[in-house]
């Protein structure tokens, strides 16, 4: 009866799948859900390939599953992936659809999956992974995963009954580098090259987690990622296995037992240098060569759902996600517009719900660093969205210069307040659920430039 | 004017930073005392204090600042009684009560009033909210594993729609003399301008909020979309 269960789960998933496929929505997860209402362990009694790879974390983990998912593919490998993003119970159950017949014999040779952080008690004893990355913890969406100690807590409890996974641990998160404590652990990280000194209105990590004295930080790359160690009961960063130690414009440094390696430069941003320092280290420990690896990630580009830059008339265009109601990825994103000088003007937009159906709640804005656009280099900031006047109010508290700010709450009002005279950089800054709406601001706005050029 | 932020080391979550941040911009000449964990608190040791506010922490860090707490909670008391105003916001209210509860424990918490919670960390429970406190308009949203059974009679806010102090009660939070406390994240003084407004002149008349125009706009368009008959008040998750 059980595996009449499975397998009605399996081949009805699958069917559906392909009906999907047909519709050309390959990517709807529905599928998973469907095999999961057949049988709730449809995860636990799928077949897996020899390699599965779950990665998880609070900040980054798409990005590092589609570029881990890219190499697989230029290696020739088969591959199930959830590049999509769908990391909870449905997701993860259509990319183990995905890795098998219907027969429920492998048909790939890996499976690289994001998968939630807050479920994965439940989720990742089920899948069994051979190998697990957590990216990071640190606060986000107040709604669903309360605070980042919730996260760790199921991280914990899933890996205690997981003792043959080998972890990729960021070991400058003091959220999450002491997680693992029965597993073969690899820890990566970036040296102090950054030098961030930025004064943050939420911190995730300010007192020492087993006996609550303030910490000290040796230095910070980024929010409460860094090195530290605690004066009261000696609590320290662990030793790093894989270690970024230099960062140039096109290359990175990677140390390892002894010798230095160099790989291109992904992205200048320091939380994909965090992500793309996890995909190396993962990729040599799997015994992949670092000159291979090397070329490889020299064919290797960020999604363009994260980030989309184009040039018009010496215009540089910048359309970069910046997610809503998390509060430590959307800092980040604000804190790297302040690595450079340019001269630049923002357009936000940052609303999650794009009408009157419900009303958003704000909280994360007042945990958000919105103080990194009060920058000399920033000369004009639009906002644009349903709760464009409690974005104004934040702005404003955070200093940002009343004569710069316009806020307005129909896209098509916002056109009338650019002015990209001796603006270098434009950064429209937009949360996931306003890809659409953004791409649409993007293009328009590179039509008008084009048009104007074309007058002229 | 002197205003104390009190045990922010452990991490103010859900917004909570944003009451501090614009409390401090409405009281710019405020001596602001921002008081750790492992401190005496200022108003334990002084009675020159004009507002105490705490905000939202970890489950975790809720034990430790109740440990902490414990050894001065007859002087809190006494401070409450002596009408310092008193602010505390998310699940900092639970600790003021009997004690908390969820499926593996009782943990005894301040006693101060006859209230206690009961936790379920399986289950989050995600509401807007709209309410009266004598004539003010009080919005906000909540974002929580507790709801709290009160028999107390010091009760903050009236509801009108949205989830109370539990699924039943028609009312959210603590009112006694000058201490309000109340589940609400929001952050709750900058969603309810009119109610900061009255809590900086209890502290000086003279004192004015900060982008007055541009906090009031805000929360009339609030108020005008909470009152939308169709709305839902419970959250999904984002």
């Amino acid at each position: 009866m059980e595996s009449i269960k499975f397998y009605l789960g399996l081949i009805s998933g699958k069917l559906a799948s392909a009906y999907f496929s047909l519709r050309g929505n390959p990517n709807n997860d529905r599928p998973g859900i469907l095999a999961r209402k057949f049988d709730e362990d449809f995860m636990a009694k799928a077949s897996k390939p020899e390699e599965v790879l779950l990665i998880s974390g609070t900040n980054g983990k798409s990005s590092t599953t589609n570029i881990i998912n890219s190499i697989y593919k230029l290696l020739d490998k088969k591959v199930a992936c959830n590049e999509a993003g769908n990391n909870t119970f449905a997701g993860e159950s259509w990319t183990l659809l995905q890795a098998n017949n219907y027969f429920n014999k492998p048909i790939v040779d890996v499976v690289v999956m994001e998968a939630d952080e807050l479920y994965s008690r439940i989720t990742f004893p089920q899948i069994k992974p051979t190998n697990l990355i957590i990216t990071n913890l640190g606060r986000d969406s107040m709604f669903k995963n309360a605070n980042p100690e919730v996260a760790y807590k199921s991280l914990d409890e899933a890996l205690e009954k997981l003792i043959d996974t080998k972890v990729f641990l960021n070991a400058d998160d003091p959220l999450s580098c002491f997680l693992g404590k029965n597993n073969k652990k690899i820890y990566y990280g970036v040296s102090n090259i950054i030098k961030d000194d930025a004064n943050h209105i939420s911190n995730d990590f300010i007192v020492c987690p087993k006996c609550f004295h303030k910490v000290i930080y040796e230095y910070h790359n980024y929010r409460h990622i860094g090195k530290f160690r605690c004066p009261n009961c000696d609590l320290k960063s662990p030793n790093i296995d894989y270690l970024c130690t230099k960062i140039s414009d096109k290359e990175i440094t990677i140390s390892h037992q002894h010798h230095e390696y160099d790989f291109p430069l992904i992205s200048n941003t320091i939380y994909n240098i965090y992500n793309q320092v996890a995909v190396i280290a993962y990729f040599m420990e799997m015994g992949y060569s670092p000159e291979l690896i090397k070329s490889l990630l020299s064919k290797i580009k960020l999604p363009e759902i994260r980030e989309e830059i184009n040039t018009v008339n010496d215009l540089k265009i910048i359309r970069r996600a910046m997610k809503g109601q998390n509060a430590s990825a959307a800092s980040t994103v604000l804190k790297s517009l302040c690595e450079s000088d340019k001269n630049k003007e923002i357009i936000l937009m940052l609303d999650e719900i794009p009408d009157e159906s419900a009303i958003e709640t704000i909280s994360w804005i007042w945990d958000t660093d919105f103080e990194f656009l009060n920058n000399d280099s920033i000369k004009r900031i639009i906002v644009s969205g349903k709760r464009y006047l409690d974005h104004k109010v934040r702005l404003l508290t955070a200093n940002v210069n009343p004569k710069i700010l316009f806020t307005v709450e129909d896209d098509e009002q916002l056109y009338q307040y650019l002015d990209t005279n001796n603006i270098e950089e434009l950064y429209i800054l937009y949360d996931i659920m306003a890809l659409k709406r953004s791409k649409k601001v993007m293009n328009k706005i590179i039509d008008n430039l084009k048009d104007n050029k074309h007058e002229n | 004017m002197k205003i104390e932020i009190l045990y922010s080391d452990l991490g103010y979550y859900y917004g909570d930073n944003g009451n501090v941040s614009y409390l401090l911009n409405c009281l710019k000449d405020a001596q602001v005392i921002y008081t750790d964990n492992t401190s005496i608190p200022y108003f334990v040791q002084n009675d020159d204090i004009d507002l105490v506010y705490m905000g939202s922490l970890s489950e975790n860090k809720q034990l430790i600042a109740i440990e902490r707490l414990s050894k001065y909670k007859d002087i809190l008391k006494q401070r409450i009684n002596e009408n310092v105003i008193f602010l505390f916001t998310g699940n900092s209210l639970e600790i003021l009560g009997k004690y908390i509860e969820d499926e593996n424990n009782k943990i005894d918490c301040l006693g101060l009033y006859d209230f206690y919670t009961k936790r379920n960390l399986n289950s989050r429970i995600n509401y807007l909210f709209k309410g009266k406190y004598e004539d003010i308009d009080i919005v906000g949203n909540k974002s929580q594993y507790s709801l709290i059974y009160s028999n107390d009679n010091n009760t903050f806010i009236q509801v009108d729609k949205g989830l109370g102090n539990n699924l039943e009660d028609k009312y959210e939070g603590i009112h006694d003399h000058n201490l309000f406390a109340t589940y609400l994240l929001g952050p709750f003084l900058v969603l309810n301008p009119l109610f900061t407004q009255k809590i900086i002149k209890m502290i000086n008349p003279n004192n004015e909020l900060a982008y007055k125009k541009e906090i009031i706009d805000a929360y009339e368009l609030r108020i005008k979309q909470m009152n939308n008959p169709k709305l839902d008040y419970s959250l999904h998750e984002h």
